[in-house]
């Protein structure tokens, strides 16, 4: 970890773009993904203005696994990301890039339900889509910061504490 | 030094999100909703006095938890203030809710009967028995029989277009009065927070009582 000095990025600036993008991405994802949550525990309707498919699509019967809402899924799996990414920040540990290829796991997730919204229930929930755009943000982004960031993953792994 | 911030920042900004989230969906009811945009007509289920001059209106859903734990706090309220004020019952049977329509259609059949409220006592009361029922007809219809209603009549009613309307025209009228959560209360036709408990509703309708002319 104190070589961190030394293994610096060949493109930091890019990286360190790419990253708090993917903080803020995550960040605006946990947000949603908390708000459904919350609305779910305390019992308030999903407001949705001039959207009607958010209280079909977040009561329906796929809202919940095993009786626990996926938005709380949502909300944990936008807590790791966050946390890996500062942990990434604070650390400089590689292993961030290793890592990074599981958020495909949320974009498939998000592929499906959107999938389930609109062949299944019929309804497309406003939140539910800001959240799979999230997903499909950070996936993205996760592209970008291996890349950026496979200089400093080589410079790391050559270095000695390896 | 440096992590500990990065750290302690990351964790108060996560933990000030969630907290801010909750208080935010708490109070949002509050917000939404504007003025009574239906006055209150002969149609709509009503007790007290009726000739007062301040009128309490609650939009609600007999299937939302929260409508169940204002139930004793308005029917406390009643008995002290039955002969000073009116309640009016319109119903805002969310989607989400979906034995919700069904009870407002057996409280409006037993309405037709002149047991709306025995009906909605009897509905509030039971709410953990039909809730998740595929299908909760026939225990209202049992309800029916302790509220000692004519069951065929109840049954007529039950599935009449007449009941059906009046629940979809207080659900729309609710719309209309930017209703977005239940319950929803209007006092002489402005919406209120919900009262965190039974002295501030009691000073919400005393004050209102004041100021009526």
């Amino acid at each position: 970890m104190n070589s961190s000095a030394q293994s610096m990025p060949q493109s930091p600036k890019r990286l360190r773009n790419a990253l708090f993008w993917f903080l803020g991405v995550g960040f605006i994802g946990f947000l949603d993904s908390v708000y459904l949550t919350v609305t779910r525990f305390i019992g308030e309707p999903v407001a949705c203005g001039f959207f009607t498919g958010c209280e079909v699509v977040a009561s329906s019967s796929y809202s919940a696994i095993a009786g626990i809402p996926i938005s709380l899924f949502g909300a944990l799996y936008y807590l790791f990301w966050m946390l890996l990414g500062v942990w990434y920040l604070d650390s400089r540990n590689p292993l961030f890039f290793t890592l990074l290829p599981l958020t495909s796991a949320g974009f498939v997730a998000s592929l499906i339900l959107t999938g389930i919204q609109l062949f299944v229930i019929d309804a497309i929930c406003l939140y539910c889509v800001l959240s799979a755009a999230s997903s499909t943000a950070l996936f993205i982004l996760s592209f970008v910061i291996r890349k950026a960031g496979s200089g400093e993953t080589l410079a790391t792994i050559h270095s000695p504490q390896i | 030094m440096k992590r500990i911030a990065i750290w302690a920042g990351t964790i108060v900004i996560l933990l000030l999100a969630v907290a801010g989230m909750i208080w935010a969906v708490k109070n949002s009811n509050n917000t939404e909703s504007g003025d009574l945009a239906v006055p209150v007509s002969a149609s709509d289920q009503m007790k007290g006095n009726p000739e007062s001059r301040v009128t309490l209106v609650e939009y609600s859903d007999f299937q939302c938890p929260a409508c169940k734990s204002y139930y004793p706090i308005v029917e406390k309220l009643m008995d002290e203030y039955g002969s000073k004020i009116r309640f009016v019952y319109r119903h805002f049977p969310l989607p989400q809710h979906k034995n919700a329509r069904p009870t407002a259609f057996a409280a409006e059949a037993a309405g037709r009967q002149g047991k709306f409220w025995e009906m909605v006592n009897e509905i509030f009361n039971h709410q953990d028995e039909w809730a998740l029922l595929a299908d909760p007809k026939d225990t209202l219809l049992s309800y029916a029989d302790e509220i000692g209603l004519d069951k065929e009549k109840f049954l007529q009613d039950f599935d009449s277009n007449d009941v059906r309307e009046k629940v979809e025209d207080d659900l729309q009228g609710g719309v209309r009065s930017r209703v977005r959560a239940t319950p929803t209360f209007f006092l002489n036709g402005a919406a209120i927070s919900n009262p965190r408990s039974y002295d501030e509703f009691k000073r919400a309708i005393d004050a209102a009582i004041t100021q009526a002319p």
